[in-house]
């Protein structure tokens, strides 16, 4: 019986979730071209990396063992997995100056969960560039490299940017949710995160094996996106990629348990 | 010369129109979607003079225009056409040089630095205002003791409560002795002790400093306490411009006595009689309300006949409030 | 009896100066929140420098670089990239949007000057730090080199400042556009991005087809990174050195010439809400 109705509650929330999107989308719109311009920034970012990555390969065929069309297949994987963090997800952003400001509360009093109304609250455009420019540099890196477009390939590839996107944001929650503690005082720490989830975006083959240790052990940004890519062009060290539905359920269970101990935190001192 | 001249004032906006509600996801895209451009006359051919020393009222419904006019005269806004001319200078064309001149105080913004000390923010002004250090002790001593604030200069702005923060507000925008004082809402959400203290603090520093004083507001009281003069604005347009007196004597033609009598019979018996020139009479307890047309009487009159014919024990003649006035003056009716 | 704001050199040179002190400050009090931010772009540095690392160690073409000087150009590069975030920007566009550039639109103080010694002051902060970590990572990583004569470092800290200048008026256009359009903040991420390609700060414009690099270095953008970037790493020498210093200090002085004016046009469009 009790089961049933936590099932109902979750039909529940995941009904409800799109209407807080559409709010936030709504919200967004006033802004004329200004709704694009911040999709276009993002755009322009990727090219500006290509461009980059371009220079480079001119001199060499392979960079840490990967060609030029390999590390723009994992680049746009990884960029995909973050136009559905931005697009679904970029509510989390706001949960520290929630926080310091004291506006939790108006969150607590609805029969809704917090976390849902928090994490819909806001609307990334960036995630349109992200999704625009991830998806075109798949489908052309699937053409170039033989091993993408089959059955294993395409299941890697959706395995990577949702683990991807759930790793992301649950680390970034982690970060926000810092704030509970700190007096409401906002830190760059979510910043600092971000950034982080950045170097999952080359072969890790090119990092020091200190940061190669902190985004695969610590911040496990390494198995959203680069072990799955891995497992799809064979390189070594794919068989880690098995651990990633792992790792990113694991994370997301401490995300969320964190949350909840700020909430409790939160309220127990009744700011 | 006058201090401040504004002649032919205008000032027109052009906005793109309101978007229509409900629309959906798609046409909500504003590329999508057609929006005429529109055209606002924010303030029509306004023109007026205030001289030195004066204590000027602005009033006016929202969305009248007085706060686009306060803003063109302290140099933020550029009128459209007319003139416009504060001191000698003309406000958005000698920005800075116009700027060591005024002082302003927004009930809604701040112009302190949100971090620092009080202090620090009052010592920060003394170098940009170029005050001397002399000068500067002085007008911080002065204004730190009649707006009390002492044991607040050492806290950062944030801290201050509202009314506090307000106090401190008008001390920074008098630091360099300005010649002219806008105030735009500055009591708002304050309570009465505190709007009592600022009225009082301005009315001092027109008296001693011979300030120059443009207050816009919604407290009618804040206008009866402070100002000689009333600027009413509504639509753009100039609606009154002259002495707070002539205003209630031309407008506030509805006026009021109360005479105490005997007992509560007699008042009674009062209140039912038709007395001459009386609109209304009010009791409560032996007080009676006497309403009358000061066009049609004076309150010498009514006095004398009410003592003539009753015993009267105590008297008390209103001074008007504008309120009603100038209430009715928004919705649209009088002028 | 009017007070005229002064038109003294000195008293002005005063005041302002006393702004940077406060920016200062008020920097320094924000300290650790930077810190952490300044960590953030050095996760970027850092993914940069393992990338090239990579790529010249299998023995690339280098375009007649020496590997130290390389990895010099483009650590350097990037930390001058950083030295001024975008906090001027988006302080402008800030103040334009919620109306707050009216407290600063009635102070006596230029908009445009006052804004760059708040910038001044913030770079007196973060750029200590930015040079520290630097500095570690250069010569910890990846061996860097550096100037050891006189005349460099004075022409390459001359550059520095030139390259503050350009770099803040690129900011403030980008700032008060915000009079124009309703939110800035993607506008600010492009030109970012833009002015950072096209300036040298993630690669040497000299890995670029010859002509193209000529263009370049005649633009603004050259002298924001390229510029110091190449006096630091002796990319250019000597009389060369001259000739790119009376660039960039022609594009430092057309540049804050034309914010001004931008910002002129601008007053022009305020519109601010209220009765």
């Amino acid at each position: 019986m009790a089961a049933e109705k936590r099932i109902c509650q979750i039909l529940r929330h995941i009904r409800l979730y799109p209407r807080y999107l559409k709010q936030a989308i709504k919200a967004h719109m006033e802004y004329n071209v200004d709704f694009f311009m911040g999709a276009a920034a993002s755009v322009s970012g990727h090219l500006a990396a290509l461009f980059f990555l371009a220079i480079l390969y001119q001199r060499v065929p392979a960079i840490g063992g990967w060609t030029q069309w390999e590390v723009i297949l994992l680049y746009g994987i990884s960029i995909l997995s973050r136009s559905i963090a931005s697009t679904l997800f970029q509510g989390v952003w706001s949960i520290s100056q929630l926080i310091s400001r004291g506006e939790l509360d108006k969150l607590l009093v609805r029969p809704v969960w917090p976390l849902l109304q928090v994490l819909g609250s806001a609307f990334g455009v960036q995630g349109l560039g992200h999704l625009v420019s991830g998806g075109a540099m798949v489908i052309l890196a699937g053409f170039h490299l033989g091993s993408v477009w089959n059955l294993r390939g395409i299941f890697w590839l959706i395995l990577a940017v949702l683990s991807g996107c759930v790793i992301l944001i649950s680390i970034l929650l982690i970060a926000e949710c810092v704030s509970f503690w700190t007096g409401g005082r906002q830190t760059n720490l979510p910043y600092l995160a971000y950034q982080l989830g950045e170097l999952g975006r080359y072969p890790m083959e090119v990092y020091p094996w200190p940061v190669q240790f902190l985004i695969t052990w610590i911040i496990p940004f390494a198995f959203g996106t680069y072990y799955p890519v891995a497992a799809i062009l064979n390189k070594p060290g794919a068989y880690l990629a098995f651990l990633s539905p792992a790792m990113a359920a694991a994370i997301l269970v401490l995300a969320v348990a964190v949350w909840r101990a700020g909430l409790r935190s939160y309220s127990g001192t009744g700011s | 010369m006058s201090l401040i001249l504004a002649e032919d004032l205008t000032k027109v906006y052009h906005v793109r129109g309101k978007p229509q509600p409900n629309q959906g996801v798609w046409k909500g895209i504003r590329i999508f979607s057609r929006r005429p451009k529109q055209t606002i006359l924010a303030v029509n051919h306004i023109s007026f003079q205030i001289e030195q020393g004066e204590m000027v009222g602005f009033l006016g419904p929202n969305g009248a225009g007085k706060s686009t006019v306060v803003k063109i005269m302290s140099g933020v806004l550029v009128p459209t056409s007319g003139k416009v001319e504060v001191n000698g200078l003309i406000p958005h064309q000698n920005r800075i040089d116009h700027a060591m001149n005024i002082g302003v105080v927004f009930g809604q913004r701040t112009t302190l630095w949100w971090d620092l000390p009080l202090r620090d923010s009052f010592e920060l002004l003394r170098v940009i205002y170029e005050i001397g250090q002399e000068d500067y002790r002085k007008s911080l001593d002065w204004l730190a003791d009649m707006l009390e604030l002492g044991d607040l200069l050492d806290r950062p702005v944030r801290q201050l409560s509202l009314g506090q923060r307000m106090r401190a507000e008008l001390a920074a925008a008098l630091l360099h002795r300005p010649a002219v004082l806008f105030l735009d809402e500055p009591t708002i959400g304050l309570d009465v002790a505190i709007k009592q203290r600022i009225r009082n603090s301005l009315r001092e520093l027109n008296h001693k400093w011979g300030v120059t004083l443009l207050l816009t507001t919604h407290d009618i009281r804040d206008i009866e306490e402070v100002c000689g003069n009333l600027i009413v604005i509504d639509k753009g347009q100039l609606v009154y411009d002259g002495s707070l007196a002539s205003f209630r004597d031309t407008y506030c033609d509805k006026r009021v006595i109360r005479v105490a009598l005997k007992d509560e019979p007699t008042a009674g018996e009062l209140t039912q009689d038709t007395l001459p020139n009386v609109i209304q009479a009010e009791r409560n307890g032996p007080w009676v309300t006497l309403y009358y047309r000061q066009s049609k009487t004076t309150a010498a009159n009514i006095a004398g006949y009410v003592m003539a014919h009753y015993p009267v024990t105590d008297l008390a003649v209103e001074e008007p409030s504008i309120e009603n006035t100038v209430a009715d003056l928004y919705r649209g009716k009088l002028l | 009896m009017r007070k005229t704001a002064s038109r003294s050199w000195s008293v002005l040179f005063q005041k302002y100066r006393y702004l940077v002190l406060v920016s200062y400050r008020r920097a320094s009090t924000y300290r650790g929140a930077y810190l952490l931010s300044l960590l953030g772009n050095i996760v970027r540095m850092v993914a940069f420098l393992a990338l090239w690392s990579a790529t010249i160690s299998t023995g690339a073409d280098r375009n007649g670089f020496s590997r130290q000087s390389l990895l010099t150009y483009v650590l350097l590069a990037f930390a001058l990239d950083g030295l001024l975030s975008f906090r001027t920007e988006s302080t402008i566009a800030n103040s334009v949007r919620t109306g707050d550039v009216v407290s600063d639109l009635l102070k006596p103080l230029d908009h445009q000057a006052m804004h760059f010694a708040d910038a001044l002051g913030m770079v007196l902060v973060e750029g200590l730090w930015l040079m520290i970590i630097t500095a570690v990572l250069g010569f910890l990583w990846i061996d860097m080199i550096y100037p050891t004569d006189a005349a460099t470092i004075a022409a390459f800290l001359f550059s520095v400042c030139l390259a503050l200048i350009i770099k803040f008026d690129l900011a403030y256009l980008t700032g008060v556009a915000a009079f124009w359009l309703t939110d800035v903040r993607g506008l600010i991420v492009t030109r970012s991005t833009l002015a950072g390609i096209l300036g040298g700060a993630y690669f040497p414009l000299e890995f670029l087809p010859d002509t193209v690099r000529r263009v370049l270095d005649l633009l603004p953008f050259a002298g924001t990174t390229a510029v110091p970037a190449r006096i630091f790493t002796g990319q250019i020498a000597g009389s060369a050195i001259g000739l790119a210093l009376a660039r960039q200090l022609l594009w430092a002085v057309a540049m804050w010439l034309a914010a001004r004016f931008v910002w002129k046009k601008a007053l022009r469009k305020v519109t601010i809400h209220g009765g």
